[in-house]
């Protein structure tokens, strides 16, 4: 009796085991690993089929082929056919993510994903980007009906697939996580735009910026964190940002020194997103076409963020990358223009100081009076936990937040305003020269992006575009006076930085300083060792062609390190160290993933650069380090140099770093230093939600982030663009990291990444008719 | 053990795996499959009330989960393998893993039902 109770409490301890939710987002292990619900959710889609007929609604006519990359070639009877289309292969192939990334934009992560969504939420949901998406909907249905009507369009598109999908052929995710795909509404598609402008614009550095303004002395920020210095290499050289001072907005005053300080030390600037751009013209190229090319560095995760479409309908003929989400091509061409951007880096957050009502703390000074700050509850439902409510203080300067006895109000630009840069893309695709590539991009908003163009004319140009807030007169970044607001303005889109067809016969850019500017943009961009690359490849040669462009998007050449050598020059290696960094100071900064000079520079610049920053902070406890470029140039100018009446020798700060670089190097790879491949680096690529398993593991392709091409952390390009205008039929080549399903049980989860990392690309095909189209792989019919 | 018994045992087992096949083939809810095995093993002690159910069943379930998921599957179970492969396990750890986890799972679930069906059977008889 005994044996058999304690048999069945056994039993009964298993199959509750068998509910247990590993990490408390996925299902539970029985389902997981039980057939039907586990493995065999993972049944490839349809591909099969040569041909699919769907039920569609009756007003949209349209084909769709599958080419061998699983690129949808969308043959449309109209714009809204094609737009229709977008968003039934979207869904097909990326729903998962569209959800994970409209959920983050409302707020409502934690719902799914449990409490790792938390903190997400919490900076989303005030935002509340959904009720205003529903708004603009609206708008935009008076204002822009060519926009509504391809949103809308897109919509149905999206819930078309939902509708005709078995339930055995939802992503898997869901499986995994044991949730529904839940249904799309037509707004969703305008949270894309902020979602994205989140991703590339937001930053939240002003009490850390605000240390350098307030401790450091003018001569020694110039030199070491302002990049006036690189105009040189900015985007367009010879130009002036905005004719005249743009704003009236009074100079505010300076506020309290070191009474900000957060404890917290920004790093040495290593963006982790960083895009290059370039475009030649006729006079450049050896085939009297213009070319252009795009690589954006986006996340690299599994699905990339760029899914490759055609789309056509007699309105146009469009080919490119589309975002999941969005109806448009956003990186690509038609047949007579094309375009690929890179991220800006202008500064789009002011946080303001609040000065509260000592026996209020609800109320705050603004103009001269009182205010009540505005009070809101919020409710976040958390997967696994319940509800958690949650209350935020507004005022009309933003977010209320409060760091021990200070308070402040967060402004984020791009939550301020609707959001219209769908209008951009929707001209774009009907664009037929610069003419009407500027006239598209006055619609563009956020986030702000410098767009290269080319045309079947020979054309290239650049523009700069956004939306930029205009701050007061001689604002440099950091804490704003919370006692003043005034309405918010932008630059006027005339005065953005822009040029067609310059001396030098090509336009680039590399998130780098935009260009000379009469007002404040930002306070930190990307240094400008890529660009300056990048333009040097670009002049070697008097004419370029088609490969010599796509040999420079795999390039790891660092031209940093001429800065380093030249500090090697001046201040040589002695004893022990002279034979290694002696070695260093003849190398062509080619950083191969396995080369020994690599890892030797690598170990120097983080020993100088710490050294130096020490030092620094030593004397003025700023919470940001220098640019690298500014220690380079600092050292190098000066042979010796004073902190706070206290005097440094260059020579013996170089001594010092090259003595622990050494030391380390040894430590590391042994007495006689040799790096070999075994000690090279691989590089996740990792699936969106980081399941284990779901990435991919690929060799480090070398370089850095001051190299044209790099992997590295979640860095690196994740699409690659050639386009070539041709005036009798544009020829362009594409490449993404990973492939255009997001679905892991698909041939085109990662079909695309060993392209990819070798920098190789596949020609597209962009036939008006759907009967050119080679190697199709399956037809998708609507009726 | 006399034909008519091995006839009968083995019709018994051969029940329970079509039981195990089906609600695997069939249900979508792990739920009511789980239900539908725990009834199995009731009715198994129903029939033989002495029978031990619980290693028949492991065995079976451990035959079936290996058609189910490696022979009728395996374009299926390719994509779980290259997943553990690229967190660092060969695909024989799956394979492992699935038959056993099946195995062990259809057994506790039968033993369960047997168990209850014959405690019940005892209280009844006393």
């Amino acid at each position: 009796m005994f044996n058999r109770l304690a048999l069945a409490g056994f039993c009964i301890l298993w199959i509750a085991f068998t509910f247990y939710r590993p990490m408390n987002l996925l299902n539970h292990l029985g389902e997981l690993l039980s057939y039907n619900t586990g493995v065999n959710q993972l049944q490839p889609l349809d591909e099969q089929s040569k041909t699919l007929v769907i039920n569609a609604p009756d007003q949209y006519d349209l084909e769709i082929h599958l080419d061998e990359w699983g690129v949808p070639h969308i043959y449309g009877q109209n714009e809204a056919s094609v737009a229709f289309g977008v968003g039934y292969m979207h869904a097909r192939d990326r729903y998962f993510q569209m959800e994970m990334m409209t959920r983050k934009a409302q707020g409502k992560l934690a719902e799914f994903v449990g409490i790792r969504g938390l903190e997400s939420d919490r900076f989303w949901l005030p935002m509340e980007l959904d009720i205003r998406a529903q708004k603009l909907l609206k708008k935009l249905k008076t204002d822009h009906p060519k926009v509504y009507r391809d949103v809308m369009a897109y919509g149905d598109g999206v819930m078309t697939y939902l509708k005709n999908e078995k339930a055995n052929q939802v992503p898997p995710e869901y499986n995994l996580t044991g949730e529904k795909p839940r249904i799309w509404k037509h707004h969703y598609s305008l949270l894309l735009s902020t979602y994205m402008a989140y991703m590339l614009s937001y930053s939240d550095q002003a009490l850390q910026r605000q240390t350098v303004l307030d401790l450091l002395p003018a001569d020694l920020r110039q030199e070491l964190f302002e990049h006036d210095a690189d105009l040189a290499h900015s985007i367009i050289p010879d130009t002036v940002f905005g004719q005249r001072p743009p704003t009236d907005l009074a100079p505010e005053k300076p506020l309290e020194s070191s009474a900000y300080h957060t404890g917290k030390v920004l790093p040495f600037e290593e963006k982790t997103l960083g895009s290059n751009n370039w475009a030649i013209s006729a006079r450049k190229s050896s085939s009297g076409n213009a070319v252009l090319c795009n690589d954006t560095h986006l996340d690299l995760v599994l699905p990339s963020p760029w899914y490759e479409a055609h789309l056509f309908c007699p309105q146009y003929n469009c080919y490119g990358l589309t975002l999941p989400c969005g109806p448009y091509v956003v990186s690509g061409h038609n047949e007579q223009i094309a375009w690929g951007m890179t991220n800006a880096y202008w500064d789009e957050n002011d946080q303001f100081e609040l000065n509260v009502d000592p026996k209020d703390s609800t109320r705050f000074e603004l103009n001269g009076s009182w205010k009540k700050m505005h009070r809101k509850k919020y409710e976040i439902t958390i997967k696994g936990v319940g509800i958690k409510e949650w209350t935020v203080d507004r005022t009309e300067l933003g977010v209320v937040h409060r760091i021990k006895e200070k308070t402040f109000a967060k402004r984020w630009y791009p939550a301020e305003q609707d959001n219209i840069s769908f209008v951009t893309f929707e001209k774009m695709t009907h664009a037929s020269d610069w003419k009407g590539f500027l006239e598209a991009m006055r619609y563009y908003s956020f986030p702000p992006q410098n767009f290269a163009f080319a045309d079947i004319e020979g054309n290239a140009g650049i523009l700069c575009a956004g939306s930029l807030p205009l701050r007061p007169n001689f604002y440099r970044g950091g804490i704003r006076d919370g006692k003043v607001s005034a309405p918010i303005r932008y630059l006027p889109f005339d005065q953005l930085p822009k040029v067609l067809n310059p001396k030098r016969g090509f336009v680039s850019s590399a998130n780098q300083l935009p260009a000379k500017a009469n007002y404040y943009i930002s306070y930190t961009y990307a240094e400008p060792y890529r660009a300056k690359r990048i333009n040097e490849v670009l002049e070697q040669k008097e004419k370029l062609n088609i490969e010599d462009l796509m040999k420079l998007h795999g390039d790891v050449t660092d031209v940093s390190v001429r800065d380093v050598q030249a500090l090697l020059k001046k201040y040589p290696a002695k004893g022990d160290e002279k034979k290694i960094f002696d070695q260093l100071a003849r190398w062509n900064g080619t950083l191969q993933n396995d080369s020994q000079e690599a890892f030797e520079a690598a170990y120097l610049n983080y020993f100088l650069l710490n050294s130096f920053d020490s030092i620094l902070r030593s004397h003025y406890p700023v919470e940001m380090q220098s640019r690298y470029r500014g220690v380079y140039t600092f050292l190098l100018k000066h042979e010796t140099f004073k902190l706070k009446n206290k005097s440094y020798q260059t020579a013996k700060l170089m001594q010092n770093a090259y003595r622990k670089a050494r030391l380390q190097l040894i430590e590391d790879f042994g007495p006689k230093i040799q790096v070999n491949q075994a000690q090279a680096r691989t590089f996740d690529i990792k699936h969106l939600l980081s399941l284990p398993g779901w990435g991919n593991l690929v060799p480090d392709a070398g370089g850095n982030h001051f190299t044209p091409n790099v992997h590295k952390g979640i860095h690196g390009a994740s699409m690659r663009t050639v386009i070539e205008m041709n005036p009798k039929g544009v020829k362009s080549y594409m490449v993404i990291a990973g492939g255009q399903s997001g679905r892991v049980n698909s041939p085109h989860y990662r079909d695309q990444l060993q392209h990819w990392q070798q920098v190789n690309y596949h020609e597209v095909q962009m036939c008006r008719e759907a009967s050119e189209l080679k190697h199709v792989s399956q037809q998708i019919r609507f009726k | 053990m006399t034909t008519s018994k091995f006839v009968l045992s083995a019709f018994r087992y051969l029940l329970l795996a079509l039981i195990l096949f089906l609600t695997q083939w069939f249900l979508q809810s792990y739920l009511l499959m789980l239900v539908i095995w725990i009834l199995a093993g009731a009715v198994l002690a129903m029939v033989q009330p002495l029978g031990k159910n619980f290693f028949p069943a492991f065995w079976i379930e451990l035959i079936i989960a290996y058609v189910l998921f490696f022979l009728m599957s395996s374009h299926h179970s390719d994509h779980v393998k290259v997943i553990l492969e690229n967190v660092g396990y060969g695909g024989f750890y799956f394979t492992l893993l699935i038959l056993l986890f099946n195995g062990l799972n259809a057994a506790f679930c039968v033993t369960l039902g047997s168990i209850i069906t014959k405690l019940f059977l005892n209280n009844r008889n006393k």
